[in-house]
């Protein structure tokens, strides 16, 4: 398909249920498209404009309801490039009127999306003045059900946590780092044992790699606890965690650093449960339910370790690359310990935030939306319309991620600042020493 | 196979008010029809039409099989016309027991989300008074519950005619069920089987009742049985129909202007 092409094309189509349902099923927003019927009773552009931001998950029975159809609209170009949307397909358009098929043909040359348009049984008088005022070509039933069976299946959606990390046993040895992998070979079964095996020894390579590499006069205990802190963002179940754990302090051990863990404190930090929640797609998927873009863009970045004064802080610039709103420069968010990051009160890694994978949209809808209001790289990125929206606001919104799609991304009450290594440490039971070389004995 | 027979009666089914407890459901070839139609909807989640003039057991048969299924029902009788918000809250207090407040927009998203989370079949009855907005906006809802659900639309004179009109909506009726009166030649085994009264009762003298009144028609003979039975009683054969008692009867029963 060339880009000369009409961005509209219009088909008779004699639905059947069965067809209805064939349209409705190609709504899927993972694969830049939208389906979805109009309303036969469409009053005002609004309602279309809500129809296509549901079809791309938002919902209106949860917090962050816009105040007019308007706010709702200035929305849809944000969110339909947020999620890279290419093409929209509405079906039922007979019973829409000129001024909503103008309104929907703006948006989509506005927007650079390809509009089909299915007309049920008829094409209305206002469908052909829509023809005769923007390009757009015929197409038939038989070409667009072709064109659209041709879509690959939609793979399922619903694995969630059952997915990730089926590798791992249910449970691992209970037992300190120098027996954990002959415990674990011995009382696993041979594949789970592979599999915990697998992880130790390529924990235990990298966090070598880098003990042996690192400079001493650098290293001190907050870098190396902030080495297991890293270590750990990759581990979405307990038994993965237990077992990264177990071989970091094996392989520090080796490099002359005692590293003690608590196991019972450990485990009780909740760690594992907010690598687990960052791990999940689910957790991304029932986040596009906010219409504003603030409040699940702010769970990514708290999922991705920052704390509530850096977000307040932070500005365009640290997102942009070059080419504004479509690559952000994530490295360059200011990370939990990054001394330069405004309100950060902790020096450490200037290492960037690692978005989880499934996030990035809303990240990339909120400076959208920022730039779209006319917002400069100097700017503060969290805004919600004209107000600035600072860390009370910010942590109602996480508050309401929680009870109202049950999402918590803390393990107790959300933080201003982010809790520093030694706080950190002491909440996980974790202590590191430095093993000194044993002086010589002179002896004579 | 006889084109009639009875089947057992279920609790609480709408017969005309006042008849005796122990009278059936006749199973006619428009009853049967519509259980075998209903079930295939209900399967499928389709959209199925229940047409034909009053009187013949459209609401009756619907009922019926509603009721034999493991699914629960929602049912609403719609007046002349109604807008589509009118037919949505319509349907928002089958399912919620009061009327709910918001704009269509949101009643609708409301209902069909509803719908979709615990599926009901849903009946229209008296769906010759709905218009093309009404039309649409029911079909609106089925179509975004992606079939969730089955939706049954019973109506009687000009319905057919209404629902086939619309091109859109006629595409998506899964299955049609259109009553008929009772032939001629089935009326009098049938009422033997509908009741003991009509059963004793000269055959001449039922042709006789439904060619000067009844017409085949279902809830005529009901009514018929229902203003007899007490009248007979007072005779010196109360265990079956008479001419005197009919002529009575008729006389009450024609008041009716609509009956010919």
């Amino acid at each position: 398909m060339t880009q000369s092409e009409p961005l509209i094309r219009l088909t008779v189509a004699d639905s059947d249920a069965a067809h209805s349902r064939f349209l409705a099923g190609l709504n899927r927003p993972e694969d830049g498209v939208l389906s979805l019927r109009a309303r036969p009773t469409t009053r005002r552009n609004g309602w279309m404009s809500k129809d296509l931001l549901a079809a791309m998950g938002k919902r209106f029975d949860v917090s962050g309801k816009l105040r007019n159809d308007q706010e709702y609209t200035a929305l849809v170009p944000v969110w339909l490039a947020a999620h890279d949307i290419s093409d929209v397909v509405i079906s039922g358009v007979e019973t829409l009127l000129l001024d909503h098929l103008h309104h929907l043909a703006l948006l989509a040359h506005g927007s650079g999306v390809r509009l089909w348009l299915v007309a049920d049984h008829v094409a209305s008088a206002a469908l052909h003045e829509l023809a005769a005022a923007w390009p757009m070509f015929g197409m038939s039933r038989r070409d667009f059900d072709a064109h659209w069976s041709a879509l690959p299946e939609q793979p399922e959606t619903a694995e969630g946590l059952a997915g990730l990390g089926q590798d791992w046993p249910a449970e691992v040895p209970y037992v300190d780092f120098p027996v954990f992998l002959s415990e674990a070979r011995s009382r696993l079964a041979p594949d789970e044992a592979e599999a915990v095996a697998s992880g130790f020894l390529k924990a235990f390579e990298e966090t070598h790699r880098i003990l042996e590499a690192g400079d001493d006069e650098v290293l001190d205990e907050d870098t190396v606890a902030d080495m297991l802190r890293t270590l750990l963002r990759d581990c979405t179940t307990r038994p993965e965690m237990v077992t990264c754990v177990r071989a970091f302090q094996t392989a520090a051990f080796v490099d002359r650093w005692l590293v003690l863990v608590d196991l019972d404190t450990f485990l009780s930090s909740g760690s594992d449960h907010l690598a687990a929640l960052a791990a999940n797609p689910e957790t991304w998927r029932s986040l596009r339910a906010y219409t504003q873009p603030y409040r699940a863009a702010a769970c990514a970045l708290v999922a991705a370790g920052a704390d509530l004064d850096s977000l307040e802080s932070l500005r365009l610039a640290d997102l942009l690359d070059n080419r504004l709103g479509t690559d952000l420069a994530l490295d360059r968010l200011p990370a939990p310990g990054d001394a330069d990051a405004a309100c950060s009160s902790n020096g450490g890694s200037a290492d960037g935030l690692d978005l989880p994978r499934g996030s990035e949209v809303f990240v990339r809808a909120l400076v959208l939306q920022r730039l779209a209001g006319g917002a400069t790289a100097d700017d503060n990125v969290f805004y919600d319309g004209s107000d600035q929206v600072g860390p009370r606001t910010l942590g109602r919104a996480l508050d309401a991620a929680a009870t109202e799609l049950g999402l918590v991304f803390s393990t107790g009450p959300v933080r201003r600042k982010t809790e520093t290594p030694k706080q950190w440490r002491q909440r996980h039971g974790v202590s590191v020493q430095h093993i000194d070389p044993p002086k010589r004995r002179s002896s004579g | 196979m006889s084109r009639t027979s009875i089947v057992a009666p279920s609790e609480g089914l709408r017969h005309l008010s006042g008849l005796p407890d122990d009278v059936p459901a006749l199973k006619t070839v428009g009853f049967r029809t519509a259980q075998y139609v209903a079930r295939g909807a209900v399967a499928d989640g389709e959209i199925a039409a229940f047409t034909g003039r009053a009187g013949l057991g459209k609401t009756f048969a619907v009922d019926y099989a509603v009721r034999s299924f493991d699914m629960p029902w929602i049912r609403v009788q719609v007046g002349p016309a109604p807008p589509p918000k009118e037919v949505t809250s319509l349907l928002l207090k089958a399912v919620y027991g009061s009327f709910q407040k918001g704009a269509l927009y949101e009643l609708t998203d409301m209902l069909v989300d509803e719908l979709v989370a615990e599926p009901r079949i849903v009946v229209v009855d008296d769906s010759q008074n709905l218009d093309k907005h009404g039309l649409d906006q029911l079909r609106h809802i089925h179509d975004l519950g992606s079939a969730a659900f089955p939706l049954f639309f019973v109506g009687g004179e000009g319905c057919a005619q209404l629902l086939a009109s619309d091109p859109q909506l006629a595409d998506r009726v899964g299955g049609w069920v259109r009553f008929n009166p009772i032939p001629d030649d089935d009326v009098v085994p049938l009422l033997c089987e509908y009741h003991p009264f009509f059963e004793a009762t000269d055959p001449d003298l039922l042709v006789q009742v439904n060619d000067s009144y009844a017409k085949g028609v279902l809830r005529r003979w009901a009514r018929v049985l229902k203003v007899t039975l007490p009248l007979a009683a007072n005779t010196a054969t109360p265990d079956r129909l008479t001419l005197e008692p009919f002529q009575a009867a008729l006389s009450v029963l024609l008041k009716d202007p609509n009956l010919s």
